[in-house]
């Protein structure tokens, strides 16, 4: 109980820190930017395109196909994944997908010195006598995921705010339904993404090691991932049968593969997908705990 | 003397080959004021990490209060630490950053500790200030003033006059004075006639290993010897050592007449007493008299 009050005050306290942090803000500050840069083009060329179609009096339904192409890209060509969002407005679509990539990124951004910073300048030493170190990267990894949650929602919002507001078929309604699928399939990975940046940021006392830790990190879920999607690939190609190969199973250890089983339409897929995203955040949190109660501070 | 408050038995800590601690047994008595002596890198830093839990020792038990230093939580609003080299969190002002700390430590009112501690080490107006933009000094008092808040009931201090001016360096003596019998203190420094005024005992290290650790009258054979600053005169030294309970007389050039006390000869004030009347009897000026050696003399003959 003493370690669940420990952590809120740090909690607190780390969130006010976050808050006015001028990296976090500026880190904030491009992510949003970035996303509504994003809004504008996507928002832009599907208007051009549509003016095109119709003034070559083709149907606005064949501006479905670089839509298609564009979702193939990102979600393995996957026919039930690709019709499930082909009817969301280019503008939602291109900043979740594309958020979503770079998520990772900037998650690593705003918080790589969170722990790690504090050990390089002992600081934490003031804090570790005074309660636990649970509570400590308990704290400061909720209040890094409690960030990722409000960049999350304000980049969502921005979305779903300018698609309502140009694209007159994409109703209210339709807004409603959409919104807790997308948003909450970004928050799920951005909380599994909070966990691995708290986590390397317990395991080194230099802020740039972490940084460099994280990245790598990244950047090996990333290939394990493709060396995955290939791998399904290679199977599903005629002529080619038995089962998934260990290639294949590198998958199931990126989070990124459950982030895009979450999407799918159907709950009995998504839901233990996202029961697996939130595993992976506890994993990591774990991990973080781990690290931190074991090492000198 | 009561129950100790800090005990290491046994404890080492290697750092790969090198090793900061060798086997120290220290245990220092609840409610008194110990000194942590030694020259750079015999192990005072380490020993005060591994009694804050910082550190895991290589072997051996560590335990401040009966508990053990490692375990989660074990010394939350128990002991109050002045580390030495740890930079304080520059993401709040003072005034926040001492409240937050004083909530972490369970304090009832946080913010009324906050700022009774700041009043502690005359830093009231600092309240708003960013810890960067403090001077060192100031720096080190709000240090100070964090370890000191909410009276824990052992208080580790770390050079805790280092890099004060003078008139706050005696303060901070002051309130350390003010917590004999109180708290149980820990107090490491290079400054030993510091130590020596202020603390009941104190341990020596050297080389990661415990040379010596008693009171400071033990440590400076306060009963077993004095010394007398001679100005002026002849000194009848043959007569001195003829005095009963007198083991050893000595007279150095710089007019220092050292006088050693027999082993259960009886006070040793009788002794100086009647040194002393021998002295004036012979028309010999006297400038000082102290007892014992100094703790610096006793430190330099040991490490």
């Amino acid at each position: 109980m003493q370690t669940v009050t420990d952590s809120l005050i740090v909690f607190a306290a780390e969130l006010r820190r976050a808050l006015r942090s001028p990296r976090v803000l500026l880190v904030l500050f491009l992510y949003l930017a970035l996303a509504a840069l994003t809004v504008l083009a996507a928002g832009f060329i599907a208007q051009k395109l549509q003016t095109q179609l119709t003034s070559q009096g083709q149907p606005t339904e064949a501006m479905l196909s670089p839509k298609a192409g564009f979702l193939a890209a990102f979600f393995r060509s996957d026919r039930v994944l690709i019709e499930s969002l082909i009817d969301v407005p280019a503008a939602v679509l291109v900043v979740f997908v594309l958020g979503r990539f770079f998520l990772s990124a900037y998650v690593a951004l705003l918080g790589f010195d969170s722990v790690s910073a504090e050990l390089q300048t002992r600081s934490l030493r003031y804090l570790g006598i005074r309660t636990s170190r649970s509570a400590l990267a308990l704290g400061k990894g909720l209040a890094l995921a409690a960030v990722v949650l409000l960049l999350v929602t304000l980049v969502h919002l921005g979305s779903f705010g300018y698609a309502l507001a140009t694209v007159p078929e994409f109703s209210f309604g339709e807004a409603a339904r959409l919104f807790p699928r997308l948003w909450g399939n970004t928050v799920l990975i951005g909380l599994a993404m909070a966990g691995l940046t708290t986590l390397c940021s317990t395991l080194s006392r230099s802020p740039a090691l972490a940084l460099t830790l994280n990245l790598t990190a990244l950047f090996a879920l990333w290939v394990a991932g493709l060396v995955s999607d290939g791998a399904r690939m290679v199977r599903s190609l005629p002529g080619q049968d038995g089962g998934p190969s260990w290639q294949e199973r590198l998958g199931l250890l990126v989070p990124s593969t459950w982030s895009t089983e979450a999407l799918y339409p159907d709950p009995g897929r998504a839901l233990p997908a996202a029961l697996i995203l939130l595993g992976f955040a506890a994993l990591f949190m774990t991990g973080a705990v781990a690290a931190l109660r074991a090492r000198d501070l | 003397m009561s129950d100790p408050a800090l005990v290491l038995e046994a404890v080492s800590k290697h750092f790969g080959d090198r090793r900061a601690l060798d086997e120290v047994t220290l245990s220092v008595p609840a409610g008194t004021v110990w000194g942590l002596i030694g020259p750079n890198g015999a192990g005072k830093s380490t020993t005060f990490n591994l009694l804050c839990g910082y550190l895991r020792p290589t072997a051996g038990t560590v335990r401040v209060l009966g508990l053990d230093p490692r375990r989660p939580g074990a010394l939350k609003g128990r002991v109050g630490v002045l580390p030495q080299d740890a930079v304080l969190p520059s993401y709040l002002a003072v005034g926040p950053l001492l409240t937050y700390l004083a909530r972490l430590s369970g304090l009832e009112r946080p913010e009324r500790a906050a700022r009774v501690a700041l009043e502690q080490v005359a830093l009231s107006e600092a309240w708003d200030v960013p810890p960067p933009s403090l001077s060192h000094g100031m720096a080190r008092r709000v240090s100070i003033a964090q370890a000191l808040m909410g009276d824990p009931p052992v208080v580790l201090l770390d050079e805790p006059t280092a890099g004060l001016d003078p008139r706050i360096a005696a303060e901070v003596r002051g309130l350390m004075q003010r917590m004999r019998g109180r708290a149980t203190l820990l107090v490491s420094s290079h400054n030993l006639p510091e130590l020596e005024a202020l603390c009941d005992g104190a341990a020596i290290l050297d080389r990661g290993k415990l040379v010596q650790a008693g009171t400071m009258g033990e440590l400076t054979a306060r009963g077993a010897e004095f010394r007398i600053q001679v100005a002026k005169g002849d000194v009848p030294l043959e007569t001195i050592r003829a005095l009963p309970g007198v083991a050893q007389a000595s007279l150095r050039s710089d007019g220092l007449l050292s006088v050693t006390v027999e082993t259960g000869a009886g006070t040793p004030e009788a002794i100086l007493n009647a040194t002393l009347r021998l002295l004036l009897d012979a028309g010999v000026e006297v400038t000082g008299v102290a007892q014992g050696q100094s703790l610096e003399t006793r430190v330099l003959a040991v490490t």
